[in-house]
């Protein structure tokens, strides 16, 4: 059992969300927050960067003649062979005149402080930081822009920023402002509906995305969007092929021949082996995808998503207890077991097939996640409250209610709970925010692991797959061991590959040796 | 420096010619009737042909019965005429090129104005007659002209979004509002004011002159007189076969004991509360607090996108609660969309006392689209209770506000910027205290009266008055109005005073519309809406179903261009865009962020102080925009500024601070046992607010108790557990859901 058990067999990132440009003369860079992409002048996918340390990548230049990527946990150095990391691990706001500069407002390998940043450039020999809240700064100086920077440009000897509701230039000794509400600059502004304007305000093109980056490359502009990166030419042409809706994914399901996914704020979406097509949900923020076999459930922070028939929203306090809904629209998590599928609402746990949408009166907020078990065992975490559970001999129980309370005074170590995983009857493990994982039954908390942002947990036979904020890892038995440094927010077993949602795109991990481990 | 920003762009907060000069309204007031001519000039200073289009408010109890629209020196009289044809007649002349005019009414109190083929250069005035009730507050008169709509927040079922929700601009929009009142009282005036604007006055033998100019239309022009004589009001005005009656109760001393008071309080705590609003809301609670004693039973209830108590059980005025309800109240905080009938559902669902007399009151602004849920609501449960309702601040949504207190048999108090809500929360509570004027009813005498409105008399408070229309078909003669006061019968003969017109018409007309729609709460009604169509069309009314079009004979624009140009209107005095996290304090993890922002804003950008400058989605569900966000783990606890900045079609900008409060950590409390004859009781003193204690003795879990706190403020609490123990678990949980157990031993 290594890492060396868990090859990746598929990698899906979004590369359509472009943080920032770099031409080299002979090829375009793309840092997106799903990895990096290399174009050819004429927007020929040339190659693409994904297998980095951290692929939520910020900013891309050169540091000593050499490549260098900015992430969001620092920055790496392409030298020759691979990646080498270099610098502290901060998040990278620029690459430029040799210099790494991070979102604290420090620099390397300058020594350098200053306030927290999104944006900077050399010039002159000078370091000239950005603010978020309007402000250029150097050294002890200090300039007032017209609005929160988005981008910074050096052109003809001026520095142009873009300021979201206005535009400025500075020539080094005064500031103009413009009326232009720009969210890129370079030689034209760009905007968020698209638009390439010049410093007069007039169109003089535009491309279907918020535009955020803006390179002069020979006779074109190359543009970079949150919607890919475009050529503006003779004609308009999107250069980034469509992968994934979003690259933090937040549930994964296998629906017929669809492997589907949810984002954290970029809606649902299908790949059927060949294409990814959009599912259409009422809300972009999706917590959680599931399949009952012949229907699709997207839970949303606006209900719950029958796909294809309704959608299930709040219903009111005096509907009959049949009607169709949930009990708020807030819905986290989905869990199908033998007797239906369970959601977890903001107000508790929901069984939606037969509904059943009546408070059980559990206490606590927030139910955050759901496991319906084969024996029909029901276990919803909350994040104030610790444990609701169904059928199962555990902590206490509420006056008549049907369901049993188990929290800190019961013995688990926190209330708030992230994930859980049935773990045989009268048991099931349960992930917390800060205290770890372990595993709870008729005796109590039995402690597995000691680590925070236990975000995902899968059991796979004799294994427990947990995904955290820190990576994935596997335990058999008491043994515990970290197998991909990832932020992990969904786990999902498709045959012998496991799927993981990370921040940064969805991953496919074979199990095949493990399984014969 | 964020704050310079602001006021660098308001500057150019308006782009371009917006096409609303001027309106000026020539108000002259006879009695207790006002009759206003409202002209407002519409201006094309651009070289294309433009439609205008501009939503305006009036009272809601006005009656609009005329319309005009002039080109030049020409007057083209409009016309009433169904809604759909009306529309269906401006758009064809439009299309055709000929100058028309179509006023359409959104609701009792909000109008549409469209001014279509206006020529370039040249300007277009829309004259209409309006016919409004003058108030009597106090002991004295007032007649109040909105001026402002104020941004509603509008629940996905409210239909007319759009209609409703007029474009927003954040500086002056550079219309002139002129206003000048003629008042003839028939007594000698004591005093004349405005308590928002400050007025020229000039008396003259016959009428008082009170003119104001180039005023902002961002507030509501209120204007306030007073007679020599303080004698409660009683008269009886007729036109013809029409009548106002207006009485109210006076005011007795009474040695009957008063009975035992339960106040409910709902406040209001929407993002449109932000700044001034909620001000003056935590003033009116302060000085209501000052006026109640143990004998009386309150609770308090906050409403935005929810509703909360202060305490589901109404409790005692003792010291100890009314300090612990002052502090929640002042932590309230603004935010969030005004789902008003959360906070009816909160109040109504409370049970009833019956030895209690029960007051609901709200403290709102009213600004939501969903005003006949709200309605209905009230109508269906208020049950015994008497609601009562003040309008706070600039720009309330007045009309709401009144039926509000109408549905619940109480009254409506509007408190502007620029007044002191702790005055108007005593009288209301002196008022209470009051013998009211019970089984009250009214001996027409020799006068033949056809339809009366309201057709049902409430109970009437000291000071409250009761205004009836009528409609008459013959006879002559005084009227009584008799019934018991502090138990004894009261009578009041009234003189009816004959005069000419026929703005007494149109009010009985509007009062008769508004009894219909009254009945229309929870749906159209096919009957009531032809009854509603029949009175408008021979009353000559703008109502929801019928709308005044002008239309020129000529055809003047011949080009095929027209340009369309809204008028925007200018925020409330003292009210922002509305901003809201969905929770307000959270360890690091992932709140929503949303702002109640024009959906054609051009951006709308929320600032983190991380670093991220994120442009926020807009969410066709929640009608807001949005965006979801993680609050970074390396984020050390403490409060933090969100900035959100509203660049809106207009290119007009606001700018809001959010705040979030990190709080990764439960504090360590303080905790004690006493024992009494029974119970156990667990002293709880916390070094923050808490949201939920559980208690339980060591070993039985089985007596666990749970008490949920969810936004009290308070830091000491007492707990029970039947028995005694010398050994408890305690479980507390912060606002932030952070939790922490400690043993506390006897």
């Amino acid at each position: 059992m290594s890492a060396a058990g868990l090859a990746m067999v598929a990698l899906f990132t979004n590369m359509s969300d472009v943080q920032d440009l770099h031409f080299d003369g002979a090829v375009i860079w793309a840092a997106t927050s799903g990895g990096v992409e290399i174009y050819d002048p004429r927007g020929h996918v040339l190659a693409r960067a994904v297998d980095l340390p951290n692929r939520q990548t910020t900013a891309v230049g050169t540091l000593g003649n050499r490549l260098t990527i900015g992430t969001v946990e620092g920055a790496l150095r392409w030298d020759g062979d691979g990646w080498e990391s270099v610098g502290p691990s901060h998040p990278v706001v620029a690459v430029t005149g040799n210099v790494v500069v991070y979102r604290n407002g420090t620099a390397w390998p300058l020594e350098q402080t200053g306030p927290r940043l999104v944006d900077a450039i050399a010039w002159q020999g000078q370091m000239y930081g950005f603010t978020a809240d309007g402000r250029m700064v150097q050294g002890d100086r200090e300039w007032i822009l017209p609005g929160p920077v988005a981008d910074v440009a050096l052109v003809n000897d001026e520095i142009r920023i873009a300021c979201h509701i206005g535009a400025a230039i500075f020539d080094g000794k005064e500031i103009a402002t413009l009326g232009i509400p720009a969210t890129a600059a370079g030689p034209v502004w760009g905007t968020a509906e698209g638009a390439l304007v010049n410093d007069a305000g007039q169109r003089v093109g535009g491309v279907n995305g918020a535009i955020r980056e803006i390179r002069k490359v020979e006779s074109n502009w190359v543009v970079g969007t949150d919607n890919g990166v475009w050529g503006v030419g003779e004609s308009v042409d999107r250069w980034t092929e469509d992968g994934p809706c979003g690259n933090f994914v937040t549930g994964i399901a296998r629906h017929g021949k669809d492997l589907v996914v949810g984002t954290f704020n970029r809606g649902a979406c299908a790949f059927d082996g060949t294409t990814w097509r959009s599912i259409e949900t009422p809300s972009t923020m999706v917590n959680d995808v599931v399949s009952t076999g012949d229907q699709l459930w997207i839970a949303t922070a606006e209900g719950l998503v029958e796909v294809g028939k309704t959608v299930h929203v709040a219903v009111k306090d005096k509907a009959p207890r049949n009607a169709s809904g949930t009990n708020h629209r807030g819905v986290n998590a989905l869990s199908a077991g033998p007797n239906g599928l369970w959601a977890a609402d903001v107000l508790g746990p929901v069984r939606v097939d037969p509904w059943r949408r009546y408070r059980w009166h559990v206490s606590g907020h927030s139910y955050q996640a759901i496991a319906s078990c084969p024996n029909g065992e029901v276990w919803a975490g909350s994040e104030d409250d610790g444990l609701a559970v169904f059928g199962a001999k555990v902590g206490q129980k509420k006056g008549r209610s049907k369901w049993r309370q188990f929290n800190r005074l019961d013995g688990l170590p926190e209330d708030w709970v992230m994930a859980l995983a049935c773990a045989g009857p009268g048991a099931a493990w349960v992930g917390t925010y800060r205290n770890g994982v372990g595993k709870v039954d008729a005796k109590g908390w039995h402690p597995l692991m000691d680590a925070g942002w236990i975000q995902a947990l899968l059991v796979d036979g004799d294994r427990l797959w947990i995904g955290t904020a820190d990576g994935l890892f596997m335990a058999k038995g008491e043994h515990v061991e970290k197998l991909r440094a990832e932020d992990v927010h969904t786990l999902y077993q498709d045959g012998e590959t496991l799927w993981m949602g990370t921040r940064s795109g969805l991953v496919g991990l074979s199990t095949a040796e493990t399984n014969a481990i | 420096m964020l704050f310079l920003l602001f006021f660098l762009f308001s500057k150019i907060a308006i782009a371009g010619d917006l096409p609303l000069e001027s309106s000026t309204y020539l108000v002259q007031i006879t009695g207790a009737v006002a009759e206003i001519e409202l002209e407002q000039v519409f201006r094309n200073d651009s070289d294309r042909w433009m439609e205008a289009e501009y939503s305006f408010p009036l009272d809601g109890g006005s009656a609009v019965d005329d319309m005009s629209i002039l080109l030049g020196d020409r007057e083209i009289v409009g016309e009433i005429q169904e809604r759909e044809e009306a529309r269906k007649n401006y758009e064809a002349a439009k299309a055709n090129g000929q100058a028309a005019g179509l006023t359409e009414q959104q609701r009792p109190n909000l109008f549409t104005q469209r001014v279509a083929n206006i020529p370039p250069g040249q300007d277009i005035t829309v004259r209409l007659h309006v016919v409004q009730p003058v108030n009597r507050v106090d002991g004295e008169y007032e007649l109040v002209i909105p001026l402002v709509v104020g941004p509603r927040f509008s629940s996905k079922d409210v239909q007319d979004v759009a209609a409703i929700t007029p474009a927003v601009a954040t500086g002056d929009t550079g219309v002139a509002v002129n206003i000048s009142v003629a008042l003839r009282a028939g007594f000698e005036v004591n005093k004349v004011y405005s308590p928002t604007h400050e007025i020229f006055v000039h008396k003259g033998v016959k009428q008082i002159t009170s003119t104001v100019e180039n005023i902002r239309p961002n507030k509501d022009f209120v204007y306030r007189w007073s007679l020599e004589t303080d004698e409660p009001e009683a008269i009886a005005l007729r036109q013809e076969d029409h009548m106002l009656v207006r009485f109210e109760a006076p005011e007795v001393d009474s040695r009957e004991e008063v009975v035992a008071r339960e106040l409910i309080w709902v406040i209001d705590t929407s993002g449109s509360q932000e700044g001034m609003p909620l001000d003056m809301a935590k003033e009116a609670m302060s000085a209501a607090f000052d006026g109640m004693g143990p004998k009386d039973r309150f609770s308090l209830i906050q409403f935005s996108d929810d509703s909360s108590f202060f305490s589901e059980v109404p409790l005692a005025g003792t010291p100890g609660n009314i300090a612990r309800a002052r502090i929640w109240v002042e932590a309230l905080k603004a935010g969030g969309g005004t789902r008003m009938i959360r906070g009816v559902y909160s109040a109504l669902d409370i049970p009833e006392d019956p030895d209690l007399e029960r007051y609901i009151v709200f403290l709102t602004d009213g600004l939501i689209g969903n005003e006949q849920s709200v309605l209905a609501a009230l109508e269906d449960s208020v049950g015994g209770a008497r609601v009562f309702a003040f309008g706070l601040g600039n720009g309330t949504n007045r009309w709401l506000i009144e039926e509000m207190a109408l549905a619940g048999g109480g009254r409506a108090t509007f408190v502007t910027g620029d007044e002191d809500p702790a005055i108007a929360v005593d009288r209301f509570m002196e008022g209470i205290d009051k013998p009211v004027l019970t089984d009250i009813a009214i001996d027409w005498g020799e006068l033949e009266v056809d339809q009366v409105y309201p057709s049902r008399i409430p109970d009437l408070m000291a000071g409250q008055p009761l205004e009836l229309a009528v409609r008459l078909m013959g006879g002559d003669g005084p009227i009584w109005v008799t019934g018991r006061l502090a138990g004894r019968p009261f009578e009041q003969v009234i003189e009816v005073e004959a005069g000419s017109g026929s703005s007494i018409a149109s009010l009985w007309a509007r009062a008769h519309v508004a009894s219909l729609e009254r009945e229309q709460r929870w749906g159209e009604i096919e009957e009531v809406k032809q009854e509603i169509l029949d009175t408008a069309l021979a009353y000559s009314l703008l109502t929801q179903y019928t709308s005044f079009v002008a239309i020129e004979r000529k055809i003047i624009n011949r080009t095929g261009d027209l340009a369309k140009a809204e008028h925007p209107q200018e925020l409330p005095e003292g009210m922002n865009y509305e901003t809201s996290v969905s929770r307000r304090y959270t360890p690091p993890g992932d709140p929503l962020l949303t702002v109640d922002a024009p959906k054609d804003a051009r951006a709308v950008l929320a600032v983190y102080p991380w670093g991220d400058t994120v442009h926020m989605r807009w969410d066709d569900l929640r009608g807001r925009w949005y965006d979801r966000f993680l609050v970074p783990r390396d984020i050390p606890d403490g409060e933090i500024e969100i900035v959100i900045f509203v660049l809106d079609a207009e290119n007009g900008i606001t700018r809001r601070v959010e705040i979030l409060m990190v709080d990764s950590q439960a504090e360590e409390f303080q905790a004690w046992l006493d024992h009494n004859r029974q119970f156990t009781v667990v002293h709880v003193v916390a070094e923050e607010p808490l949201r939920a204690i559980q208690v339980q003795p060591r070993g039985r879990p089985d007596l666990r108790v749970r008490i949920n706190v969810i936004l009290d403020d308070a830091m000491e609490y007492q707990i029970q557990i039947p028995g005694h123990w010398d050994d408890v678990e305690l479980l507390v949980t912060d606002r932030a859901m952070n939790t922490l157990v400690q043993e506390v031993t006897r």
